[in-house]
């Protein structure tokens, strides 16, 4: 930011920046206008998909799927911990799947080397985030003109997919020198 | 909002608030509890947005983003990426509310439906604050480092990046 500073009035470009510092303020206030309408419609609906318990079913979904990117992890509170987290970031729930991840980091942190591998793998998936509807996404899209907001759900799902598949395949690659070792 | 994906969402709309009836569930309480917490974590935003957005117009109007823009072009070019993505591109591991800030300044400078516009919206929903979700597990966890997963998730999320560019 400082640098910035700097080169503006290096580059004579102050007019410029002020105009642009001070209508910032502003379309921040627009731009949280877009997000407050999304983000309290979809987590109420988020919620309810939660309190009907198929965030939870999703989650043993995943259990039964997962086991092998998870070798020698036993503990069920582990398990349910990180099911929890994980179905939770495939809905875009971010208030529940984060107290979920943090449990989940605690418990693993204490399982040792096979723990701290399996959180390794936890992170590089949750940080590939794959997520079913990009709901923010499509309504900033929309507030922002778009034909067809939602045009670009499916690349974003390659996308992720991609994303996901390249963590899963590095981790365990990695995971697997340090088992050596 | 027209075509498959337009019917998608309203039938996961519908989709929810039937499962909801069909389990008993408090459909239009679960629905006010749920909507009030996504409104405040939306307000928390406001604070850090006005920073962004600052930072951002700081950024552009004095042509570090240009710099900057330039120092990763041989990155960008390879992967077949706008230049206009760049600062969505840096963004996007560092900060949330930076990134959707730079996700803006695509849709306003080029369109949100131009291929810098689409590219940027892919890029944007296919990835993951990566530092702050380690910061926040990891200190949670009370870990200082955990090896490899730094690297693996920044290799993924260009891995995205590439497929977007490449494919889009």
């Amino acid at each position: 930011m400082l640098a910035s500073v700097i080169l503006s009035l290096i580059n004579g470009r102050g007019g410029e920046t002020a105009a642009a510092l001070l209508s910032s303020g502003e379309s921040a206030v627009e731009l949280l206008l877009t997000l407050l309408a999304t983000m309290t419609l979809w987590s109420g609906l988020m919620e309810i998909l939660d309190a009907s318990g198929d965030v939870a079913r999703l989650g043993s979904l995943f259990r039964r799927a997962a086991r092998p990117l998870f070798p020698g992890l036993k503990d069920e509170r582990c398990w349910s911990a990180m099911s929890l987290n994980l179905s939770a970031n495939l809905l875009g729930l971010g208030n529940a799947a984060t107290p979920a991840g943090i449990e989940a980091a605690k418990l693993l942190a204490a399982q040792g080397q096979t723990g701290l591998q399996a959180l390794a793998m936890l992170l590089a998936l949750d940080n590939a985030s794959i997520q079913l509807l990009p709901t923010t996404i499509i309504t900033l899209r929309q507030a922002a003109g778009a034909l067809n907001p939602a045009d670009v759900w499916g690349m974003t799902l390659i996308t992720s997919g991609a994303s996901s598949v390249a963590a899963a395949l590095l981790m365990m690659l990695i995971n697997r020198g340090g088992r050596r070792v | 909002m027209n075509g498959l994906s337009g019917a998608a969402i309203v039938g996961m709309t519908g989709f929810i608030v039937l499962r909801g009836l069909m389990t008993g569930t408090d459909v239009y309480g679960t629905f006010l509890r749920g909507a009030k917490k996504g409104m405040q974590s939306a307000l928390e935003l406001l604070p850090a947005l006005c920073a962004m957005l600052l930072m951002l117009a700081l950024i552009n109007s004095s042509g570090l983003s240009l710099l900057l823009s330039r120092a990763i072009s041989p990155l960008t070019q390879l992967m077949n990426l706008p230049q206009e993505v760049s600062p969505l591109l840096l963004l996007r591991p560092l900060t949330g509310s930076g990134s959707i800030a730079a996700l803006e300044q695509v849709f306003a400078q080029c369109g949100a439906d131009s291929r810098a516009g689409r590219i940027a919206s892919v890029l944007m929903g296919s990835s993951e604050t990566i530092f702050y979700t380690m910061t926040v597990y990891l200190g949670a966890a009370g870990i200082r480092r955990l090896p490899g997963v730094m690297a693996v998730s920044l290799a993924a999320y260009l891995v995205g990046a590439a497929v977007c560019g490449l494919l889009m």
